[in-house]
């Protein structure tokens, strides 16, 4: 099973590049797609890439189980591996489905005004669903509520009423490239201020229950975890470097060019 | 995320209180006393004691104190206070914040109000000269109690736990009730029940007709 995979990346103008992934490294893609996924607070860009190789990867491990006659141990560790990749698919696609059901209206305004160029975050078929989705919420507010209202009632803006996915909350994080000047902003008014120290320690219980929860795979130790951890609740604006490997906790507005890009992993 | 159904959560502690939140519209039921600046044509059917008569449009006059939701409150409070001057509930003046900062611990925020940081927190929007004090004392407030939710939250595992939430207002409910589910979860997962299908709680009311009945 140690094949190599043809990965289809896109670059701007078109043209199609192949790049050659063994299925070690597909995985360990999905997983860190996966765990972005489930800490990012907003949907984050669709990888249908890896999902579609890690698809056509299952189904050429089955076939080969079929084939191959009965040892029993072999066969039911292989079948295992395989439930597993495809627990942490489905995992990674219904977090992206729960996303999107809860923040719809603003994820089909983002892709309403998405610039040309800039990688969509919504499959087809998730954008297929997030359209059904809205115009059936529509048609049941409308008929649950709406038409009994009086006439210059009837009328609810989702964009408005459906809260907004909260970029300021506070995500772990473990740095994979080095990077240089990320400018912390400072947290001033003070409404914000009673929302950050709960959320921070929200987050902390939140750290207890979603270890036990989330069934996360314990990361691959392969760099050393620096004592190096940063709590930045209060801050005025500054400047910070993340070295590589050091592990922090930060609001996610201040980093999300950074999830995109992969320079860091959300943990 | 493996639940049925995700309820909007309460925007009350962020800078607006979010439309679909039940807990919300909850939160801004409760009253608010405030000072009336102009007169309030017809309001006087409601308030009837301090209602000027029938003869004056049943209005409520101005400089009269009346309490009102802080949902009405928040909408016509307007920043050239034509209209109405807010006074702060008492739980949120000078006195009760000598007392949260002596000691958090002992004071029973259900009482004072079940939604004492959510409405707290939506007060700030009423611009009075003693906001930067409030918000010190409800996060100060909120940092004492914090400890003891956590710790009873994660060690009263299949005990009545009504003694622990008595004096806990709702935010602080909600997170006691976390980490109960944080317990519990873990509990099951650790006898091995996590991996049994289970009927969903949407579904677990519907009266399904039994095996034997359909082979009538």
């Amino acid at each position: 099973m140690t094949e190599e995979l043809d990965l289809m990346g896109q670059d701007s103008d078109g043209s199609s590049e192949e790049v050659v992934l063994t299925p070690a490294e597909l995985i360990e893609r999905l997983e860190q797609a996966w765990m972005n996924e489930k800490f990012a607070p907003e949907l984050l860009e669709s990888k249908s890439e890896i999902v579609e190789c890690v698809m056509e990867q299952l189904e050429h491990m089955e076939e080969n189980l079929r084939r191959v006659k009965k040892e029993d141990l072999k066969v039911s560790i292989h079948r295992m591996e395989m439930e597993r990749i495809r627990y942490v698919l489905t995992s990674y696609l219904r977090c992206r489905l729960t996303k999107i059901e809860k923040f719809f209206p603003h994820v089909l305004e983002k892709e309403k005004t998405r610039p040309e160029g800039e990688p969509s975050s919504l499959s087809p078929e998730e954008f297929a669903f997030a359209k059904e989705y809205m115009a059936s919420t529509d048609t049941y507010l409308k008929n649950v509520a709406l038409k009994h209202m009086p006439p210059n009632l009837q009328k609810v803006d989702l964009l408005r009423s459906v809260p907004k996915p909260d970029l300021d909350s506070y995500v772990f994080l473990r740095v994979r490239e080095r990077q240089e000047n990320i400018l912390v902003e400072p947290e001033t008014d003070e409404q914000r201020c009673v929302v950050c120290v709960c959320v921070c320690v929200c987050v902390c219980v939140c750290v207890c229950v979603r270890v036990i929860h989330s069934g996360n795979i314990p990361p691959s130790g392969d760099q050393p975890r620096s004592a190096n951890k940063s709590f930045s609740p209060f801050s005025r604006d500054y400047v910070i470097d993340l070295e590589e490997g050091s592990q922090h906790l930060i609001r996610y507005k201040t980093i999300a060019p950074l999830v995109a890009s992969g320079a860091v992993q959300l943990i | 995320m493996s639940e049925a159904y995700c309820r909007v959560e309460s925007g009350a502690l962020g800078p607006e209180e979010n439309f679909l939140s039940l807990d919300d519209i909850l939160m801004s039921h409760e009253k608010l006393p405030v000072r009336t600046e102009t007169a309030l044509p017809r309001l006087g059917a409601f308030f009837l004691e301090r209602s000027a008569g029938a003869d004056s449009d049943n209005a409520v006059p101005p400089g009269s104190k009346i309490e009102l939701p802080l949902w009405l409150a928040k909408g016509l409070f307007d920043n050239k206070r034509r209209i109405l001057s807010v006074e702060l509930p008492k739980i949120y003046q000078e006195g009760w914040r000598t007392v949260f900062s002596a000691d958090a611990n002992v004071v029973d925020l259900h009482k004072m109000g079940p939604h004492f940081y959510g409405f707290g927190s939506q007060l700030l929007h009423f611009d009075s000269p003693e906001n930067a004090d409030i918000s010190q004392s409800l996060l100060q407030t909120f940092i004492g109690r914090f400890r003891r939710i956590m710790d009873s939250s994660q060690n009263a595992y299949n005990e009545d736990t009504s003694a622990l939430v008595a004096r806990l207002d709702e935010m602080e409910r909600g997170l006691f009730q976390a980490g109960q589910k944080g317990l519990n979860d873990f509990q099951c997962w650790e006898k091995g029940q996590a991996s049994q299908i289970t009927a969903s709680n949407l579904v677990q009311n519907y009266k399904k007709r039994k095996f034997t009945d359909m082979e009538d």
